[in-house]
């Protein structure tokens, strides 16, 4: 596999490190970052909400999610990748690679802690135990620890309400680079969410699944201000016992199943990426296997919207509702032929696009 | 105007898909076809363990060196109508982790060789009753557990009285891998269950709510099953200084049977395109993609026969087999994903066989 060092990574940058500096904030209405593929190349790009792509800047392999903090934004690579790009959108400073160390590899996605730390939920593949690798932008972003997830196979995660808690969904799923995509544990799968402790790392709550659902991987998630976390669910088992692909967790109270009813189907069994609205307390879900979007209230969980749209699976809020894109190359109302956005679009911040 | 959700959601869920969905009753004959190759090759699992039983029975009963060859050649039986079917990863199989029980296979962290071989030094009794080994961990009661104690490390002492502990391990697992093997075989013989849900779509189905579904379904068996073999089974030779004739990390490295297994994995997604007669949903539009994919299953099989020779061609001419294999392995992938799924009315973007 390969493993992306800073001075080859920077050096495949080439010429779009000097197309990169922009003023966002100057650019109107908000803005959305995501990760995308147009033939052989691979980017991280910055969109408005009509889809026009504002810039683009190459990244070594295929991209997943991006994350914001300390005024950067940071590109993952999809697992089992094993690089990272921060960018700062005001420009400046340069951009800053790095990647995961031996015997590890990024799963896509992280957030930045209370303390300004860039925690990243890594793959201990040997041990086949879930890590956050913990990044310090202060420092080029050099690796400074580590904290376990209490589970296997970490993917999304989330700082809660108040920055005292990250919750952080584990799939359940153990998977090598040596084996592909081939899951190494189905019978013996524990998916689970737990809240650790922001600051130290510290174990605070493990919610685990009936014994039934042990194949119903947690996997991506979002959350509304009152610090219910919505988490989106992958079931590796026969179709036909599909559990509810959408549960809320909250700290001290455990799950809630928010079942689709008769659109529960339509999702095949994926749920490829949960936003949450916190303006209208809505939660939208997608699946890139059903052609498939859908917006519950997130208090009830009573379905709103259903949309049909091929290769769907970006989203993000966006004013009262959501954008969404698809492996297609759609974004909001524009289509990119050719081009293919990645699982996750991340709505930027005001404050990341000013570069505080 | 405000529309019922429920109203509303039946009208987005009539809406078609991106992309033309074959429909009538070619499409029917073409599902009913499948899930008879299916439910065949899953008889076929059920007969051979069950002949493994009578086998190994006999072994006990009478030990000697014919008896126990009988049950090798028995257990090479069981393996190849297994591996026929092990791609095809759909329905009951999922169910209560009845592959697993067939298989337990990839077994990185070597589960179930630790268990086998504690079962063997600590004379266990529960392993020796097919009731209680029902009990026990999946990876102690499938094929791989039989291949140890049939081929593994003192596997000559079965053809001795000194053997009889084994045996009845050996026994009472085949008995396990019969029961498992006709659990689902009658779960695809049931007139109401899966076969019928799958070849007739309904929207009162938990799994197979409409023809999409089902064609998804089967497209992904096609796509999911061929990277499976090229990840999982292939890539093990391709490693620097592999054993040609069971690389580490490789199943059935001490029957001999890695390669016919591979042929064997191969000729069950075969079997079942040719079963399918897929050739007939869009003859006419997509006649050459169909001659093409025939044409690669009969050259990858030709390879893997020719690699697979007795007696074995030179060690140079395998690695150039394999490799061969492994091209054309992940040709057929790509094909299936990215040209078999729209031809079926399909999403065939990049991410549409990824869960991440």
């Amino acid at each position: 596999m390969a493993q992306f060092g800073r001075r080859a990574l920077l050096q495949g940058l080439g010429a779009g490190l000097a197309a990169w500096p922009f003023r966002a904030a100057a650019a109107a209405g908000p803005l959305f970052a995501a990760a995308l593929v147009e033939g052989d190349a691979h980017a991280i790009a910055i969109l408005d909400r009509d889809g026009a792509i504002l810039r683009r800047l190459p990244l070594p392999g295929r991209g997943h999610d991006v994350t914001q903090g300390r005024g950067w934004l940071v590109a993952f690579a999809r697992r089992p990748g094993t690089f990272a790009l921060a960018i700062d959108p005001a420009g400046g400073r340069a951009p800053v690679a790095f990647a995961a160390p031996p015997g590890r590899h990024f799963y896509g996605h992280g957030v930045f802690t209370p303390d300004g730390l860039l925690a990243a939920t890594e793959n201990d593949y040997e041990a086949g135990r879930g890590m956050l690798g913990l990044y310090d932008p202060s420092d080029g972003f050099a690796r400074i620890g580590e904290w376990p997830t209490h589970g296997i196979g970490p993917h999304d995660l989330a700082l809660l309400p108040g920055g005292a808690r990250l919750a952080v969904a584990n799939g359940g799923m153990d998977t090598h680079p040596d084996t592909g995509r081939e899951i190494l544990n189905l019978a013996f799968m524990e998916p689970s969410v737990a809240f650790l402790d922001a600051r130290d790392g510290t174990l605070l709550e493990r919610h685990t699944l009936p014994a039934a659902w042990s194949r119903h991987s947690t996997r991506h998630m979002d959350l509304l201000p009152d610090g219910s976390v919505f988490v989106g669910c992958q079931w590796q088992g026969a179709a036909a016992e599909c559990p509810p692909l959408l549960l809320r967790f909250r700290f001290g109270e455990g799950h809630a199943a928010l079942p689709l009813g008769a659109a529960e189907r339509a999702f095949d069994g994926y749920v490829g990426s949960v936003a949450a609205n916190p303006a209208r307390g809505t939660v939208a879900l997608t699946s890139p296997h059903g052609d498939v979007a859908a917006v519950v209230e997130g208090a009830t969980g009573r379905l709103l919207h259903l949309h049909r749209q091929a290769e769907v699976c970006g989203v993000a809020p966006a004013g009262a509702g959501f954008v969404r894109s698809s492996g297609t190359g759609a974004f909001g109302p524009a289509r990119h032929a050719g081009l293919a956005f990645d699982n996750h679009v991340l709505a930027l911040d005001p404050a990341s696009r000013a570069g505080d | 105007m405000r529309i019922p959700t429920a109203l509303a959601l039946s009208l987005v869920l009539a809406l078609p898909a991106a992309a033309e969905t074959p429909d009538g009753p070619a499409v029917e004959a073409a599902l009913s076809a499948a899930a008879d190759t299916v439910a065949t090759g899953y008889e076929r699992v059920a007969t051979s363990a069950e002949a493994l039983v009578t086998a190994t029975d006999a072994l006990c009963a009478e030990p000697s060196g014919t008896a126990l060859t009988r049950a090798r050649d028995a257990f090479a039986d069981a393996v190849l109508a297994w591996s026929r079917m092990e791609p095809i990863r759909f329905g009951p199989i999922l169910s209560d982790n009845a592959a697993e029980r067939m298989h337990f296979f990839p077994d990185r962290r070597g589960i179930g060789l630790r268990q086998v071989q504690a079962a063997l030094a600590e004379t266990d009794p529960a392993v020796t009753d097919p009731a209680t080994l029902a009990g026990r961990s999946v990876a102690l009661q499938g094929l791989g557990t039989a291949e140890y104690l049939l081929h593994g490390t003192e596997a000559g002492t079965l053809a001795t009285p000194e053997g009889a502990f084994r045996c009845d391990f050996a026994a009472a697992v085949a008995a396990r891998l019969a029961a498992t093997g006709q659990e689902v075989a009658d779960a695809w013989a049931d007139p109401e269950g899966i076969a019928r849900r799958f070849a007739h779509p309904a929207p009162d189905h938990a799994d197979f709510q409409s023809v999409d579904d089902a064609l998804r379904t089967l497209v992904g068996v096609f796509t999911n099953g061929m990277e499976g073999i090229h990840d999982g089974r292939v890539a093990p030779y391709l490693e620097d200084g592999a054993d040609m004739t069971g690389p580490r990390g490789a199943a059935w490295t001490r029957s001999g049977l890695s390669g016919p297994a591979i042929k064997a994995n191969l000729a069950g997604l075969r079997d079942l395109f040719e079963g399918a007669r897929i050739e007939s949903l869009n003859a006419g539009d997509h006649a050459p993609l169909w001659d093409e994919i025939a044409f690669e299953f009969d050259n990858l099989l030709a390879l893997m026969g020719a690699f697979t020779a007795d007696p074995p061609p030179p060690e140079a001419e395998r690695r150039d087999l394999i490799g061969a294999v492994w091209l054309a392995t992940g040709t057929l992938r790509d094909t299936f994903g990215g040209r078999m799924a729209p031809a079926l009315g399909q999403s065939a973007a990049f991410s549409v066989t990824d869960g991440d």
